[in-house]
């Protein structure tokens, strides 16, 4: 849909200008989740910069943080990170109150801000089935989706979800999180689409992937046959979800292309700090990649599986 | 309703108090054609006619006795006729032979200085297509469009655009009509070309303020392109032959004086020369678009004629190996003009526009197509009424039908097609009107008064949203029949000039306008997937009250005029996007469009020159618009997406010799406003840490000032004589001092120097292009 503008993007120019916006007043940030799964879980306190240039935001290391009256330590080995203890979990149903306590206006006074969330109800994941797109050999370009099927609750949901990849060659990637969250749309999903009716099983591609998945700016990572794809879908609380959607939309720029009117981004922190506290649920899915004849040459293969690697996949292959 | 009637009725009977005296009747023709909006001057009355769309005029004269009738048209000799006035109708042609020179250098508007300084009307610009191609051209193409961003009040929403806002309306508050059609996009190449090729054009009227009562549907402005009516007498042809694009019109009789036709083409072709490009992207990019306009015009008797008008244009893209994309407009009209008798005209007209986009892309077997349409089809009568000498009076009605079909996104090749597909509602609604309008003169003094009644119907089928307290969807109804949701709006119209001097007036004037389409744009810079939205049970119609002011001198025996204008709107609903929108593909968009109030102002004065051989005007407008709408900027007014305080026009023409004319433009604006990060926070994204940045409130910043430098230089290759087969080569340079004027600004973070920085994007540098235009 973009095509015109991206051919209107490969004829015009771009050159870096000076764009005065002033002096912002620093203002302090505070992010963190909790899940429903036990484990250590951070919430992070910092300062928020002069949008030009490189200097590093500063930390806060000096607050007390807690989350129902528990306290959080500071993480020795991140400034400005505090966190729960390992087996820290969110109960089904529950309410979840965070607390900073921190003087950050200099007055001698400690100030407190607050949050509060509960958490989602947990959707189970029933299967993720892996479907090939095509039965043509058409290069490094999306062969296949990874399709997840689930049971969608009554009333407003808020998904996000996540891949991970086990490469079955490489020990030394055990996995590599592929980077997009929250592709699963209240818009698209939401429970009075009169299309996908509220309740119903819904089937869901998550993800489109080609055998090369970039993971990040520069980076890439194969996918091969007998790789595990490990697909984890959260249910967020709905203020910490509207504020990784202002989040990915701030980050996208003010490009305007497709781009929406961009703007202050809001939080569910009290006390005028930017920043939420959100709960979310987590359910799993694996499976093997299979092999797609076609998908992957004969030196790709003979590199990941060796001279022999036939006869791995010559029932898949017949 | 019996209300609406009664107002109604009483602007009939206060306009036809009076009765008619001595009436001469007649239609003005120029090289075979009915001449429209042409001049009729009578010195005895000291007032003028003006010829209305099928070249007809009529006169009221108090007593019988001679008369003068001085009679122009710009490209044609003036003409000087004594008629002798004996009976109480009279009815007589007249025929203007076009100029031996090319008068397109006498005059640079399509209006007299006379004219302008007595029409009770404001914010009116006309320009013929001799005006219009005076101008220096973008990559050789004139365009209709391009010369009305030339005038005060009147901006381009981007770098190249064919939109436009008209003193600070945004771009959807615009009504394009082509001969009577709605045209929903009127721009080829994501805007860098109008749809409206030149050679068709007869006349192009702006109106920026008091749009007339007997249109509406729009807050801004009304943009009437009027076609050419095509040649009665012999065949002829024009055409142009460029780098990027050529076109053709071929016209002449079909059955002489009863019958004739005109067919004209445009292709545009810059895509041929793509694949020698040394980017691998745009060598493999296809890119063409093209238009076809024919009209039939046919005299069925002395008082009767039928007009067919189409057109039909569309671009194609394509990216290879990736997707293609093509969108189009297409529009049609039949007018029947019915003279009853020489004081009373009825024109009936039922028009269809449609336009539709397909957007597609394959990409190893998965295959995705976005389709959406609108098609608008309309009839309305217009009754016009010469009760006597001071009144003119419109009445009538209209009606149109529209079905907006926001999108169909099909995905093919991944065996679950149900679910992946995405299918948005079709909207149907019926937007209709009665009118009545009334130009009347005492004296000096002109007075133009009407009402206009509208009202707008929701029709089922259609799901409607109900919107919570938080303005989010809560939930949905259902309608299943008939009309479920009506507006209407009461649209008084009022103006007046006093001509308190022979070369002075002022002009007052108030107009309210009702909108019930909102335009919903996916890109800043305007795009072919923008979607239009109708009001319904969740988006009001926004409603515009405007008053304006003006003063108009003419000067120095009306080679120079001055006039400056000033306005103020106060408009309810007006729409906008909540920040962080989702407006791709949303079903639910209405949650994501919220209403408040706005305000624009400003003032206009412009000095133009309007005889001799070097032409043209200077213009500066001081424009302001704001808007205050709850959920956006805190709540607080902020500065529209239009708000372009300065901007300065200056067009001039020079003809140094019979046969070499040059020209320049320059144009300055003060930058476009734009949201821009005032800070960053750091956000740790599952252990990875991600900067953001942090967006001060909606508009607060604005890109760096627009100004642009074009010149042009047409060499008459029969050097000034008119011939058979006449010939010109315009050469054209766009941007000469190199500009680089921002399209768009992403405020990104360098991968080198690890910073965030403010990159700025721009689209031309200097463009030249040469174009050779003829006609036979």
């Amino acid at each position: 849909m973009a095509l015109p503008f991206a051919a209107l993007c490969l004829a015009a120019c771009t050159e870096q200008i000076s764009f005065d916006v002033g002096e912002a007043e620093p203002r302090l940030c505070i992010s963190g989740y909790i899940c429903d799964e036990p484990g250590q879980y951070a919430i992070n306190i910092s300062v928020t910069g002069a949008f030009f240039g490189n200097d590093s935001l500063p930390k806060i290391s000096d607050a007390e943080v807690d989350i129902n009256g528990t306290k959080l330590l500071p993480d020795p080995e991140k400034a400005g990170r505090y966190l729960t203890s390992d087996d820290f979990r969110a109960e089904q149903g529950g309410t979840y109150t965070l607390r900073v306590l921190l003087d950050f206006d200099n007055d001698g006074i400690k100030e407190t801000y607050t949050a509060t969330a509960t958490t989602p109800e947990k959707v189970d994941l029933q299967y993720l089935l892996l479907q090939k797109l095509s039965n043509e050999a058409d290069g490094p370009f999306m062969p296949f989706t990874t399709l997840i099927v689930f049971q969608d609750p009554k009333g407003p949901d808020y998904y996000g979800v996540h891949l991970y990849l086990t490469n079955a060659a490489d020990s030394a990637s055990p996995y590599i999180r592929y980077k997009i969250s929250n592709t699963v749309s209240k818009y698209t999903m939401n429970y009075f689409d009169t299309d996908v009716e509220d309740g119903s099983l819904l089937f869901y591609p998550a993800y489109m992937l080609s055998h090369r998945i970039l993971y990040t700016e520069k980076d890439t990572l194969d996918i091969y046959p007998l790789d595990t794809l490990e697909l984890e879908l959260n249910c967020h609380s709905p203020e910490y979800y509207d504020y990784l959607q202002q989040l990915n939309d701030a980050a996208s720029g003010s490009n305007p292309i497709f781009a929406t009117p961009a703007g202050p981004v809001k939080g569910n922190i009290s006390g005028g700090a930017y920043g939420a506290f959100g709960v979310y649920t987590v359910s799993r899915q694996k499976q093997a990649v299979p092999y797609y004849p076609g998908t992957w040459t004969d030196e790709q293969m003979t590199k990941r599986f060796g001279h022999d690697w036939r006869t791995l996949f010559d029932e898949q292959t017949e | 309703m019996k209300r609406i009637f009664a107002i109604l009725s009483a602007i009939v009977l206060f306009a036809s108090h009076a009765k008619a005296g001595f009436v001469l009747e007649g239609t003005l023709y120029g090289d075979g054609e009915p001449l429209i909006n042409a001049y009729i001057y009578v010195p005895e009355l000291q007032r003028g006619v003006i010829t209305d769309s099928d070249g007809r005029y009529s006169v009221v004269f108090d007593k019988t006795g001679g008369y003068t009738l001085d009679m122009s048209y710009v490209g044609f000799e003036p003409l000087q006729e004594t008629v002798n006035i004996k009976r109480e109708r009279q009815r007589k042609n007249f025929y203007l032979q076009q100029s031996g020179r090319d008068l397109d250098e006498i005059v640079v508007t399509g209006e007299s200085g006379l004219q302008r300084l007595q029409a009770p009307t404001l914010g009116r610009e006309k320009l013929t297509i001799g005006q219009i191609r005076k101008l220096p051209s973008f990559m050789g193409e004139v365009d209709v469009i391009k010369s009305m961003q030339m005038l005060p009040g009147v901006q381009s929403t981007s770098e190249g655009s064919s939109s436009f806002s008209v003193r600070g309306g945004a771009p959807d508050q615009n009504l394009i009509l082509l001969d009577g059609a709605t045209i929903y996009n009127a721009s080829h190449l994501m805007g860098f070309f109008s749809v409206f090729n030149n050679d068709i054009i007869e006349n192009a009227t702006l109106y920026k303020g008091d749009i007339p009562a007997t249109q509406g549907g729009r807050l801004s402005s009304l943009l009437e392109i009027e076609t050419k009516e095509g040649n009665n007498e012999k065949f002829s042809g024009s055409g142009g032959i460029g780098l990027i694009s050529s076109r053709l019109l071929l016209e002449g009789p079909i059955v002489k004086d009863r019958l004739n036709a005109w067919i004209a083409g445009r292709l545009f072709y810059a895509g041929l020369f793509l694949p020698l490009m040394d980017n691998p992207a745009l060598a493999s990019t296809r890119l063409t678009f093209f238009d076809i306009n024919a009209k039939l015009s046919a005299t069925l008797n002395d008082k009767n004629r039928l007009f067919f008008s189409g057109y039909i244009g569309e671009d194609y893209f394509a990216l290879s190996g990736t997707g293609e994309f093509d969108y189009a407009n297409k529009a049609a009209s039949l007018r029947w003009s019915c003279i009853v008798n020489p004081e009373f005209y009825i024109n009936t007209t039922a028009t269809a526009s449609w336009y539709d986009y397909d957007a597609g892309g394959a990409l190893s077997g998965l295959s995705a197509q976005w389709r959406a349409s609108i098609a608008d089809y309309g009839l309305r009568q217009e009754y016009s009424w010469d009760i006597d000498k001071h009144n003119h009076l419109k009445f009538g009605f209209s009606t149109s039908y529209k079905q907006m079909h926001t999108g169909d996104v099909s995905m093919t090749n991944v065996g679950i097609d149900t679910e992946l597909g995405i299918n948005l509602p079709v909207n149907h609604s019926l937007e209709s009107a009665l009118f009545v309008s009334n130009e009347q003169t005492y004296g000096q003094v002109s007075l133009n008064y009407g009402l206009r009644v509208s009202m707008f119907n929701n029709i089922a089928p259609q799901t409607e949203l109900i919107l919570n307290e938080h303005h989010e969807a809560a939930d949905s109804v259902r309608y299943e029949s008939g009309i479920y949701n009506t507006y209407f709006e009461f649209e008084p119209r009022f103006g007046i000039s006093w001509m308190f001097y022979d070369n002075m007036s002022l002009k007052a004037g108030y107009s309210r306008t009702a909108q019930y389409l909102h335009l919903i744009q996916t890109t800043t810079a305007g795009s072919p997937l923008d979607v239009w939205r109708p009001s319904n049970t969740n988006i009001k119609p926004t409603v515009c009250n405007q008053f304006s002011a003006g003063y108009f001198w003419n000067f120095y025996k009306d080679m120079f005029s001055f006039s400056v204008e000033g306005y103020y709107k106060i408009l309810q609903d007006v729409v906008d996007f909540k920040d962080f929108a989702n407006v791709m593909l949303n079903k639910n968009i209405d949650a994501e469009i919220v209403s408040g109030k706005g305000r624009s102002y400003g003032v206009e004065l412009m000095l133009r020159k309007d005889a001799g051989n070097l032409t043209g005007w200077i213009s500066y407008t001081y424009s302001r618009a704001f808007q205050t709408i709850e959920g956006i900027n805190d709540g607080n007014e902020y500065s529209a997406s239009t708000d372009r305080p300065h901007s300065v026009n200056l067009v001039l023409n020079y003809k140094i010799n019979k046969w070499i004319d040059v020209g320049a433009n320059w144009v300055y604006a003060t930058g476009q406003p734009m949201t821009a990060p005032e800070s960053k926070l750091d956000f740790d994204d599952f252990g990875e840490s991600e900067i953001i940045p942090l967006y001060s409130g909606r508009n607060k910043y604005r890109m760096p000032d627009y100004h642009r430098l074009d010149l042009s230089i047409t060499f008459d290759l029969n050097k000034g004589v008119k011939k058979r087969y006449n010939h010109n080569l315009n050469i054209s340079v766009y941007n000469v001092y190199c500009r680089h004027n921002a399209w768009m600004i992403q405020f990104e973070t360098d991968p080198e120097l690890g910073a965030q920085v403010a990159n700025m994007t721009y689209l031309f540098s200097i463009v030249p292009s040469v174009t050779y235009n003829f006609s036979f």
